[in-house]
């Protein structure tokens, strides 16, 4: 398991746009981290820089002792994983476990242990009942699921979602959640992109949000959620529960026991 | 050119004068343009939809071959794969759209229309006669189609182009008019070089990719003739 | 996409279109007609040249003409020079080689004649936009299903370039090597190949159903696919309909 920093990253588009403006930060091993921010804010540029895809245009990128700078992507892809948002964008196999295998392969695993990463990989993600079918004949929620494991196999220490929840409904969202805590419980260190900011409080301990290309706030959900004002910035809406709870002035929560707990509590002290 | 000493007397035998480039360029334009149009009244609305994705597939992975770095074009891609799904005639008629697109961008690529027609006429074809059923067929149906592109092509290099593609394959060219051979036939000798292994893979890329299609596509392309041509 | 079309007040760009490609095709017929190696030269410089400064587009047109005149020059003048068994007059040697008259008297006059091509069809690519000119042809009898996919094609592509990095960018994520050995840049194929063919064929339901509901909808106003009216306007409306099938052709973000 290995640390992520980034030292003082700015980056600017060819075009002109700088997305990152001298951005420091470091990931522990095992951290559940959450990107948020207003469209535009820069969460994609920062996350396509710990794989490499991006190269900061000054500062430096971490990932354990590799400057990103120093190893292809195809290199870093054994450290950081990546799910794009859109599945479409990579299946080409005719069968679940062979894309899911694709990855795996890669890196140069030895088959036996490329089998036991697939199996791994699609019962964390539930599907093995479909391994001998077409990626493009699921529906588009097990789709999504689908480029999910092809990362999952590749058995890399950091884990990056992009946009893990669009298009899913709402049985979909608590599947992609329950993924998420079985590979956290695994000790990977995930880093999620997401305007879904319920999901975001369900499974990410630390929340980083971006705005303009900087980092506005860091740091563990209670304290991040009690900075509505600079949340508002960068048009980010703290959970409904954590809304109710301020209208209400109760201590922050987001889930609905606490929540319920600091109610009672509150009244008894009335 | 003035100024130059030439024999006066000079008359190249199997070299070009202009007007063979205008006559060239007139049949094989005018060709092109009447079998577009005439195949074009033809095709069903989602034909019509899947031309242009089929054609956009030709110019991008052209481009991304050449980001690669390969030393081929696989830029009739789209072109074959409708062949193969729809038909000939859809097949011919993407391939000559194609063409004229292409030479929106560069306007000399416009006399080699008919060459890309008979690509997808060909590719549709060979469908048809069950070549893509197999594996093993593939790349002679693929062969067999670099052949007869180098064939009509050449005359248009040799005439209008006076022997040249202006591209590395150039340097064929250059072997067989030093080993004294004519235009026409230096220009053909080198079609026959260049072209096979790229349409080769063109050809067993397509069929990997109908071999991978998901059964809701399979589904669309079902009404098709040469349907219950193509592999399992 | 509008290829080399560029935007300038000038009467060459007032021009109807077909009236431009009618001055094309008839300057390409003059010149190689009258079979004089130096007349596609002389008209390049004294028809064309001109009239792309009258268009206020002489930059982008003897640039453009040059780039892809550049390529054929070189190998012509190479090749045809050098190695030209059927001419006799030599000009000079360069050791074992010698360069010949004819054969660079020939590798002149194909230069003149291609640069005379690509500029008389260059000038009306400068100077019109597709869409105006598939509206005139149309009019002249060039099927409007066939106008209708070729601007579609001028719609997807840009999307399709972009489709495609980033099925590289997914796919090197994944540990696909795309630099090294020619092996290598090679067994990359498929997996990019794949996505991006598979990936657009299926975005292909979605518009020919768009595609099928538009020619209810013209049917309905007894007007044929894709409607090209009497008047120049209609290359828009094309455009237009190219738009909607296009609304389906990405996910939304
Ligand atoms: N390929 C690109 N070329 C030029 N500018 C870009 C490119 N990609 C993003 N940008 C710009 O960089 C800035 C940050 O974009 P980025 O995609 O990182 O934001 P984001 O937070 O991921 O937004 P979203 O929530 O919409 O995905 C924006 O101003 C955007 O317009
Ligand atoms: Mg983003």
């Amino acid at each position: 398991m290995i640390p992520l920093a980034l030292e003082e990253v700015s980056f600017t588009y060819p075009s002109g746009v700088t997305a990152l403006r001298e951005i420091s930060l470091t990931v522990a091993p095992g951290e559940s981290v959450a990107l948020i921010g207003q469209n535009g804010s820069g969460k994609t540029t920062l996350a396509r820089h710990l794989n490499g895809l991006l190269q900061p245009s000054s500062g430096r990128v971490m990932i354990g002792d590799w400057d990103t700078r120093q190893h292809t992507v195809a290199k870093l892809a054994a450290r950081v994983g990546y799910v794009f948002q859109h599945p479409e964008h990579q299946i080409f196999k005719r069968s679940v476990q062979d894309e899911v295998a694709f990855g795996p392969r890669n890196l140069g695993f030895a088959p036996a242990r490329v089998a036991q990463l697939v199996e791994q990989a699609l019962q964390a993600t539930q599907l093995s009942t479909v391994a001998d079918q077409h990626p493009h004949d699921l529906l588009p929620a097990l789709r999504k699921r689908v480029a999910l494991a092809s990362v999952l196999a590749m058995d890399t220490p950091v884990v990056v979602l992009d946009e893990p929840t669009t298009g899913q409904d709402a049985q979909g969202v608590r599947a992609i959640g329950e993924i998420v805590e079985r590979v956290r419980a695994g000790g990977r260190t995930i880093i999620t992109i997401s305007h879904d900011i319920d999901f975001c409080a369900d499974h990410c301990s630390r929340l980083i949000v971006l705005g303009g290309g900087r980092v506005l706030l860091d740091g563990p959900r209670e304290t991040v959620f009690a900075h509505g004002d600079i949340l508002e910035q960068t048009a980010v809406e703290p959970p409904q529960l954590v809304r109710l709870a301020q209208r209400l002035r109760l201590p922050l929560a987001w889930e609905p026991q606490p929540l319920l707990a600091a109610l009672e509590q509150s009244q008894r002290q009335r | 050119m003035r100024g130059l000493a030439v024999d006066q007397n000079f008359q190249v035998p199997s070299v070009t004068s202009s007007t063979n480039a205008l006559v060239a360029l007139a049949g094989y334009l005018l060709g092109a343009i009447l079998i577009i149009v005439g195949v074009a009244r033809q095709f069903t609305t989602s034909t019509y939809a899947l031309i242009p994705i089929a054609i956009a597939i030709n110019i991008v992975m052209g481009q991304l071959v050449g980001s690669l770095g390969l030393p081929i074009y696989l830029d009739s891609i789209g072109t074959v794969l409708v062949g193969v799904l729809v038909g000939p005639l859809a097949g011919a008629a993407t391939g000559g759209l194609a063409n004229i697109i292409w030479s929106l961008f560069n306007p000399v690529a416009m006399p080699f229309a008919v060459v890309a027609i008979m690509i997808g006429l060909l590719a549709g074809t060979f469908a048809g006669l069950g070549w893509f059923k197999r594996f093993y067929f593939v790349p002679i149906a693929g062969l067999i189609t670099a052949v007869i592109a180098a064939i009509m092509s050449s005359p248009l290099s040799a005439f209008i182009f006076n022997g040249v593609t202006g591209s590395g394959t150039d340097a064929f060219v250059a072997a067989f008019r030093a080993a004294g051979n004519s235009i026409l036939a230096a220009a053909t000798l080198q079609g026959l070089i260049s072209d096979p292994l790229d349409k080769l893979l063109t050809f067993m890329i397509a069929y990997l990719i109908i071999v991978a299609l998901p059964s809701r596509l399979r589904a669309r392309f079902s009404q098709s003739a040469a349907a219950s041509k193509l592999p399992q | 996409m509008i290829a080399l079309y560029q935007h300038r007040p000038s009467p060459v760009h007032q021009l109807h279109p077909l009236t431009k490609l009618a001055i094309s095709f008839g300057v390409i017929v003059l010149a190689l007609g009258l079979g004089v190696d130096w007349v596609p030269l002389v008209l390049y410089l004294l028809v064309l040249v001109p009239l792309s400064a009258l268009a206020r587009v002489a930059g982008p047109f003897v640039r453009t003409s040059l780039r892809i005149l550049l390529p054929f020059a070189i190998s012509l003048f190479v090749i045809q020079s050098l190695f030209f068994p059927e001419g006799n007059t030599i000009l000079a040697r360069l050791g074992p080689l010698s360069i010949k008259a004819e054969g660079v008297r020939f590798a002149f006059a194909g230069t003149v004649r291609i640069l005379l091509m690509a500029g008389a069809l260059l000038l009306t690519l400068l100077t019109t936009h597709p869409g105006l000119l598939l509206t005139g042809l149309v009019q002249k009898g060039f099927p409007p299903a066939l106008a209708y996919v070729i601007v579609t094609t001028l719609q997807i592509v840009p999307q399709m370039r972009e489709r495609a990095s980033t099925i590289i960018d997914a796919q090197r994520a994944r540990g696909l090597e795309t630099q090294g050995s020619l092996l290598v840049r090679a067994r990359a194929l498929l997996p990019l190949i794949g996505p991006l063919v598979l990936g657009s064929l299926l975005d292909v339901e979605e518009r020919s159903l768009a595609l099928e509901a538009h020619v209810q909808r013209h049917n309905a106003q007894d007007q044929p696919l894709p409607s090209a009216g009497p008047h120049l306007g209609a290359g828009a409306q094309m455009v237009d309909c190219a738009g909607h099938a296009r609304g389906d052709w990405l996910p939304a973000c």
